[in-house]
């Protein structure tokens, strides 16, 4: 019976070894002499024989990234790697997504190619598991390319983590309406944030709702409304949180939380916005229960695609010496775009694959959007729509352009608890003092 | 055969496969947790141990115990309200007629089976503020009033989202509470009945009391299911507004994988297996001690 017992308490202990070798995270088979560019040496890795699996993940929830993906990606891959079969894995968005590339990141099993933002990336690096792309850029002459020369620069390691189509650089956040809903009851467009607050109140008054955004997980406040809220006032303030100069305890940030507040309390946002998706939040636009929309302008082909009457607004100032027209905070970052993981088994295919990615992402924004990018695809942008011109027009007379600080400095402790504290806002019943009290100790981490 | 089962190797080696499963994937993580809740720990690394500042800090965080108060607020629901409601349905179902009872074993489990996904999209819609089933009707009743953004408001959120999760189980617990009136013997029913009892003195004097088996399986698991309660929350409203709707389990996920901070989240992990045990000591030590053998 002793025998018996032994020889089980052996099989247990065995199994649970195997179980701890069995988690352990993934070891990293990218050292740096294979991890550079093969010349002809490594043929069986530069031409499998056999189709080659990888795992692209994307985010899922909007209808541009579905696009690329769909239309562009998928349409081509198979002309330009016959020989890799693609596994798409999609993540969602928001939250879910970045939870979703942080569990990856956990386990060290990083898809092979992925799309992500500054913040997660910024994650993913830190651990080890981003490949240096640089070599693969420089060999393919990928970086030739760019009109921005910053944007396919290594970092101060001499690493390049990400590369990008270059179109962030035009997204702007815009105040969208409809032409028709203002015609339809005289309505005037703001200038100002009290004139903003007063069209809201007017709007509702008729039964609609004045402005849809995005609430869930405080979409709209985390991407750009309060950066645009601080920028109306004083857009020194947002280049001083971007450098670190400041904090969130600065009079005019807690101007700018007051004055979202406001519009919360007045009811310019529909019924319930904590709980509105990015897809809905459009929907609730194009279907017209929504005069405005908040957005960036990275949707401006869809908003006219879905609804003919949309033209846009400066974000309104709150100050007069802030000239709507003047300034303007732009999306993207150094390291928002595609990533490949630095365990995958075929690190070569992985980077092309993530430069293929980007040229897609370029050449969708060309062709279907008719907008600019900083990756020259060769494509010649022609038609451009009035509404598209007039956002580029006034995209370039701006004589102020502060980066987004959201994409540019956050990092992943202080993206979750700035998207804690905007929800809390969009109730209504959270004071900014409460705001500035909780934020202000993650901000002061923020940087180190 | 009695002799097999009484046999201690047979019995090890039919309850090894699941032994070796619940040791490895149970027993096994809750050692190396403990150690990385002393830990400062990004998930990737240990940047040293901290002792129990962890803990100190996870106890005095608000919203630490305003997540331990959402999540019994969600097992109140469970305790008192939707198992008296299940055990109800157990009673009526074992009235009805064959043909009726086909129909609401099948309406029992039909939610239980459905993912959690389909039930948790349902109810978004049944609450939407604007359009959803709930208000509508509110408005329709002229009970303007009442129309409320049901998740997005701090009073109604947390029960908002425990009718949800409650409502898929509601079926299952009284379909196990209709197996466990099925067990008792009809004779007792027959001597009740020549003593002049009817549905319902029958139902407490009988029923009830010879169903202690089946009450204490369905409270352990509706608690402990409560306590664990993450996914509806997740889909329904991540949390939010804020970080008003999270339950322990979504504080500990929100902890570990939205700020990074394993260590603390491992933190969290602990003292909810430390909350669980002591409930189930306390369902072990108060219901039915004594089995009941008809």
């Amino acid at each position: 019976m002793r025998k018996f017992w032994k020889t089980m308490l052996i099989v247990i202990v065995f199994s649970l070894l195997v179980s701890l070798v069995a988690c352990a995270p993934a070891s990293n088979n990218t050292t740096p002499a294979n991890s550079n560019v093969s010349t002809g040496g490594d043929e069986q890795e530069q031409k499998p024989a056999e189709k080659v699996r990888i795992k692209f993940l994307s985010l899922s929830s909007d209808e541009n990234r579905n696009n690329i993906r769909e239309k562009y990606i998928k349409v081509n891959v198979s002309k330009e790697f016959p020989n890799v079969e693609v596994e798409y894995d999609l993540g969602g968005g928001g939250q879910d997504y970045a939870n979703k590339l942080k569990a990856y990141n956990a386990s060290g099993d990083m898809p092979d190619v992925w799309f992500s933002e500054q913040n997660l990336s910024t994650v993913v690096i830190s651990a080890g598991n981003a490949l240096d792309l640089y070599p693969y850029v420089i060999e393919t002459g990928f970086d030739k390319k760019f009109k921005m020369k910053e944007l396919v620069q290594p970092d101060k390691d001499g690493k390049l983590y990400c590369v990008q189509p270059g179109a962030d650089q035009y997204f702007t956040p815009r105040l969208w309406y409809h032409k028709d809903i203002f015609e339809q009851y005289n309505l005037e467009t703001p200038k100002t944030f009290d004139e903003l607050v007063s069209l809201c109140e007017t709007i509702k008054s008729k039964g609609l709702v004045p402005i849809s955004i995005v609430g869930k997980d405080g979409w709209t406040p985390n991407l750009h409304m309060v950066q645009t809220m601080i920028m109306a006032e004083d857009p020194q303030v947002a280049i001083d949180l971007a450098n670190n100069k400041t904090d969130f305890s600065n009079p005019v940030v807690k101007n700018a939380l007051a004055r979202i507040q406001k519009l919360v309390q007045i009811g310019a946002f529909a019924d319930g916005v904590t709980n509105i998706d990015y897809g809905p939040a459009i929907e609730m636009y194009t279907s017209g229960k929504a005069a405005m929309l908040a957005m960036f302008s990275w949707e401006l082909g869809n908003l006219e695609t879905a609804s003919p009457d949309t033209d846009f607004i400066p974000w309104p100032s709150a100050s007069e010496s802030v000239d709507p027209n003047n300034v303007i905070q732009y999306w993207g970052a150094p390291l928002s775009g595609y990533l490949a993981s630095a365990n995958t088994k075929y690190p070569e295919i992985a980077a092309k694959f993530a430069m293929f990615c980007a040229e897609q992402d370029a050449l969708y924004y060309n062709i279907e959007q008719k907008a600019p990018t900083m990756l020259d695809t060769g494509i010649k942008i022609e038609g451009v729509s009035p509404l598209m011109q007039k956002n580029l027009d006034q995209f370039d007379a701006a004589k102020i352009k502060v980066p987004s600080i959201w994409a540019a400095t956050f990092n992943a402790k202080m993206s979750a608890e700035f998207a804690t504290e905007n929800s809390k806002l969009l109730t209504g019943k959270y004071s900014p003092d409460d705001y500035i009290k909780a934020i202000n100790p993650v901000w002061a981490e923020n940087f180190n | 055969m009695n002799k097999f089962f009484g046999n201690k190797p047979a019995i090890f080696i039919f309850a090894f496969p699941s032994l070796l499963l619940f040791t490895v994937f149970v027993v096994y993580p809750i050692f190396p947790e403990i150690l990385i809740s002393f830990q400062k720990n990004d998930g990737f690394k240990s940047m040293g141990y901290v002792g129990f500042k962890n803990y100190a800090d996870v106890l005095q965080d608000k919203t630490f115990w305003r997540a331990n108060l959402n999540t019994f607020i969600i097992v109140f629901f469970s305790t008192f309200i939707a198992l008296p409601i299940s055990l109800l349905f157990a009673l009526v179902m074992d009235r009805l007629s064959d043909p009726m009872k086909r129909f609401f074993k099948f309406s029992s489990v039909f939610p239980a089976v459905l993912s959690v996904t389909v039930i948790a999209q349902m109810w978004i819609a049944v609450y939407e503020p604007m359009w959803g089933l709930l208000n509508s009707i509110l408005r329709a009743l002229r009970l303007n009033n009442l129309a409320l953004a049901w998740l997005s408001d701090s009073r109604t959120v947390v029960p908002a989202i425990a009718v949800a999760f409650l409502w898929q189980y509601l079926g299952l617990n009284a379909l196990l509470f209709y197996t466990g009136i099925k067990a008792i013997p009809k004779t007792y029913y027959e001597a009740a009945m020549i003593d002049g009892a009817g549905f319902f003195k029958a139902s407490i004097k009988i029923t009830i009391p010879l169903l202690q088996d089946v009450t204490k399986y369905l409270l352990v698991l509706s608690i402990l299911g409560c306590m664990s309660q993450f996914a509806h929350v997740r889909i329904m409203t991540g949390g939010g507004p804020g970080d008003i709707s999270r339950t322990v389990v979504y504080q500990l996920y929100y902890v570990a994988f939205s700020t990074s901070d394993f260590g603390r989240g491992c933190a969290i992990a602990i003292i909810f297996v430390i909350e669980c045990l002591i409930l189930t000591f306390i369902i072990n030590k108060f219901v039915a001690q004594e089995r009941i053998e008809f």
